[in-house]
């Protein structure tokens, strides 16, 4: 399909009307307060806030769009200066394809956000996994300040609802746009990708599967939407592996290594390693002297009393640690994949137990059923991968990934889940929930061409 | 042609350890006037030296602007990205070792191991709200070594000098370094955790993947390459002969044969030199090139079994190999 031509058509049969150069004109000239409302799906009193103080700056680049698909010549400066999108012809199929998603994704009641392709760099270094982390556009701006390009936009999502919403109620947002991400020399992977994703933030714990369910859904919505109908569902829910570990019954320093090399490591095969390592070479028991002085005494940012009991702990579970046997199982549970059913079964098998897992047993036919996902589809199956979201580091639940294997290294069209502590560690007072997807763009495009279906 | 450009040190102990390097392997490097910044190999036509600041060293091989540059492996593992793909690391020099650590505060009894930090990270950040500091300015080497670990929680916080201190003055908890002795980081009260060495570096001879190898810089890189290996090999080996005594011992012993060579081939890396005629007609003066660190072995063996008296050994200047491995081995990478 030619997206160059159709963009042209519809803004060539508008008749370009007298420059407009502020917020109160554009919001006339798009229909008046309620219409505009209507589009950026906000209530009616923000937009009489805008005419009178501007847009926010998260409606800036779907306003800008609107407006430049209905013919109107906006001033820069009601944009915050941005420039309407103009982009060179080969971006344009991209730009439309973009288009049908976010305003797919606005009909399902997502408020549009945008936010800044420069972010500050604090936060993605302190929160994305190892390997995106050395996969960061990282530069010093002219000022001194340490910018990222931003490499998804769930952070800069996250961090915008968190600048426009100090007393942060329920919110449910959509974004598109680029992201940017290194890729190691011949990989065959473009460095910079569009990106479009919803998220619903703050929700009560009640609501948690329902959101869970909504996200999955409207992604694969998102998905077929675009003409793909062969693809699948990998899911995951990254407490089960805290479950598996609580029923090996291991010491509390071996469970809390495992449990962060499986959430943060991208080595949690050498982690396992050394502590097989470990396993097969029992240490004796750490013979450690206890330090001397007041316990309230800190030595960089540690009371000699935590040091002590630390080392109380150490010699008390120092022959309690992770037996070769046990070593095997978690190594087995980590290559566990399969229709869910049999994944759970494998997991009792594991185990030598029935039912261990009876709570995720509930929790996945009761998500399949909300998302309306039937496991058994042979175009669209559904595979629970034990190993399944642990790259990016902020997954603390569910965490999903749409597949289309014909791809190859490009497989992964889409990705999501749950990051409950994700809102808190960037600066919310209290603990946040957090679940949403995102669509890789060009991905899509390329799958729905290789499917033949209308992208 | 473009000619061969051999990146030097410019100033300091690195400058003058890779000149004596060099100049025990017979080649001079000659600088233009005490502070050229140019300058030229004896004895090997279609080599120019450029004398660059030791941090630029790396740098200048990443962006194949020298063939070949003289810098610690530590340099080009922090500062180049994908090193293994854009530079090969040709020959260590022997001099400016070092080890790049980690070292926490020594009053942190109970890290003893790179597992316990990662704990101890995690507390911190669960406790404190933010991630454990590290000083360095070993950026991308402490990411690669942390990850490995399974360390996730920590920050780094960039530092150009007087590292060591960082933990003291409150700017870090924990750093990565390079130390040589370990003294100041004992001055410091720091300690290096058991498994926390990260690289045990020292300069190389280090070739740029990403240079204009033409003809010329190949030609002149396979002479420079087989003298420093000659040079090298000769270093760790010696040459033994054995010899027997006026009244013989040995008369009466047996003769040794191909699968005696052949063991100690296998045994001592020990290689027979073909015996010279006149020697040879006396029948009593094998002649052997030993690797140092099996010498006494090996001439032990040898005496015992065939009852020689005396072990003569020599050094030599030079030991040429007809074929040339370090040559061979940059070939192969710049296919």
């Amino acid at each position: 399909m030619d997206y160059d031509s159709t963009t042209s058509a519809t803004s060539a049969s508008r008749a370009p009307l007298g420059r407009l150069t502020t917020a109160n004109a554009v919001i006339d000239a798009l229909g008046g307060t309620k219409a505009v409302a209507d589009l950026l799906g906000v209530g009616a009193s923000s937009v009489s806030n805008y005419r009178r103080l501007g847009f926010p700056a998260r409606a800036y680049f779907s306003l800008a769009k609107i407006c430049q698909m209905r013919g109107l010549d906006v001033a820069d400066a009601v944009f915050g200066g941005a420039a309407a999108p103009s982009k060179p012809a080969k971006r344009q199929a991209a730009q439309t394809a973009q288009s049908s998603t976010l305003s797919m994704f606005a009909t399902q009641g997502f408020e549009p956000c945008h936010t800044p392709i420069m972010q500050p760099a604090g936060p993605f270094i302190d929160r994305l996994g190892e390997e995106m982390r050395r996969r960061l556009y990282l530069f010093t701006d002219p000022g001194g300040e340490q910018l990222c390009l931003r490499p998804d936009l769930t952070i800069p999502t996250a961090l915008a609802y968190l600048a426009d919403y100090p007393t942060t109620p329920k919110a449910r947002l959509a974004y598109e746009g680029l992201a940017f991400r290194y890729q190691s020399r011949g990989a065959g992977k473009p460095e910079e990708f569009y990106q479009a994703g919803i998220e619903i933030l703050a929700s009560p714990a009640d609501d948690h599967l329902a959101d869970e369910a909504e996200v999955l859904q409207s992604i694969v919505q998102a998905v077929e939407a675009a003409g793909v109908q062969n693809y699948q569902i990998i899911v995951n829910n990254l407490t089960m592996f805290s479950q598996f570990l609580t029923a090996l019954d291991l010491s509390q320093g071996t469970t809390k290594r495992l449990e962060r090399a499986y959430h943060q490591s991208a080595n949690f095969e050498a982690v396992l390693q050394t502590l097989l390592v470990e396993a097969e070479n029992p240490q004796p028991v750490r013979d450690i002297a206890f330090v001397n002085g007041d316990p309230k005494t800190e030595i960089a940012g540690r009371t000699i009393g935590d040091i002590n009991a630390r080392i109380s702990r150490l010699q008390s579970e120092a022959d309690a640690g992770l037996t070769p046997a046990q070593a095997q199982l978690i190594v087995q549970f980590m290559k566990l994949s399969g229709p869910i059913n049999q994944v759970l079964q494998d997991i009792d098998a594991l185990l030598g137990r029935r039912n261990t897992m009876a709570s995720f047993q509930d929790y996945w036919q009761d998500l399949m059923a909300a998302a309306g996902l039937r496991q058994e589809n042979p175009q669209k199956p559904v595979f629970l991968a034990t190993a399944q979201g642990r790259k990016m580091a902020y997954y603390t639940g569910l965490a999903f990934e749409i597949h289309v294997p014909a791809l190859n290294a490009q497989r992964v069209i889409a990705s999501g889940g749950r990051y409950d502590d994700l809102l808190q560690s960037l600066g919310a007072a209290t603990p946040l929930a957090a679940v949403g997807g995102a669509l890789a763009l060009e991905r899509l495009r390329a799958a729905s061409q290789q499917q033949g279906g209308a992208a | 042609m473009s000619r061969l450009i051999l990146g030097v040190p410019s100033k300091g102990r690195l400058e003058e350890n890779a000149a004596d390097v060099f100049a025990q392997a017979g080649i001079g490097l000659k600088r233009a006037g005490a502070r050229g910044y140019t300058g030229r190999v004896t004895g090997i036509d279609d080599i120019d030296v450029q004398y660059i600041s030791a941090s630029e060293i790396a740098g200048r091989l990443a962006d194949g602007s020298v063939h070949f540059g003289i810098t610690g492996e530590d340099l080009l593992r922090e500062e180049v990205a994908d090193m293994e793909s854009v530079i090969q690391l040709v020959l260590p020099l022997g001099f400016g070792r070092a080890d790049v650590v980690v070292a926490i505060p020594d009053a942190w009894a109970d890290v003893t191991t790179m597992a316990d930090l990662a704990e101890v990270a995690a507390d911190y950040r669960a406790r404190h709200g933010q991630r454990l500091r590290v000083a360095t300015k070993y950026t991308q080497l402490c990411a690669d070594f942390f990850a490995r670990h399974g360390v996730s929680d920590y920050v780094i916080v960039q530092s150009f000098g007087a590292t060591e201190a960082a933990p003291n003055v409150g700017a870090a908890e924990a750093i990565v370094d390079i130390t040589s002795t370990g003294a100041t980081l004992t001055a410091n009260q720091l300690r290096v955790p058991d498994d926390g060495v990260m690289l045990k570096s020292e300069a190389n001879l280090a070739a740029s993947l990403r240079a204009d190898w033409s003809e010329t810089a190949r030609g002149a890189a396979k002479t420079l390459l087989a003298r420093l290996a000659a040079y090298r090999s000769a270093g760790v080996s010696r040459q033994v002969q054995f010899i027997a005594t006026a009244n013989n011992a040995r008369s009466g012993k047996q003769q040794a044969s191909q699968s005696d060579y052949d063991d100690i081939a296998r045994r001592f890396s020990a290689q027979k030199l073909a015996s010279e005629s006149a020697i040879s007609m006396a029948g009593e003066a094998d002649r052997f090139l030993v690797p140092e660190a099996h010498l006494q072995a090996m001439i032990d063996h040898w005496m015992a079994r065939f009852g020689y008296d005396q072990a003569v050994v020599t050094q030599a200047d030079f030991i040429f190999q007809r074929r040339n491995d370090l040559y061979e081995r940059l070939a192969g990478a710049l296919l």
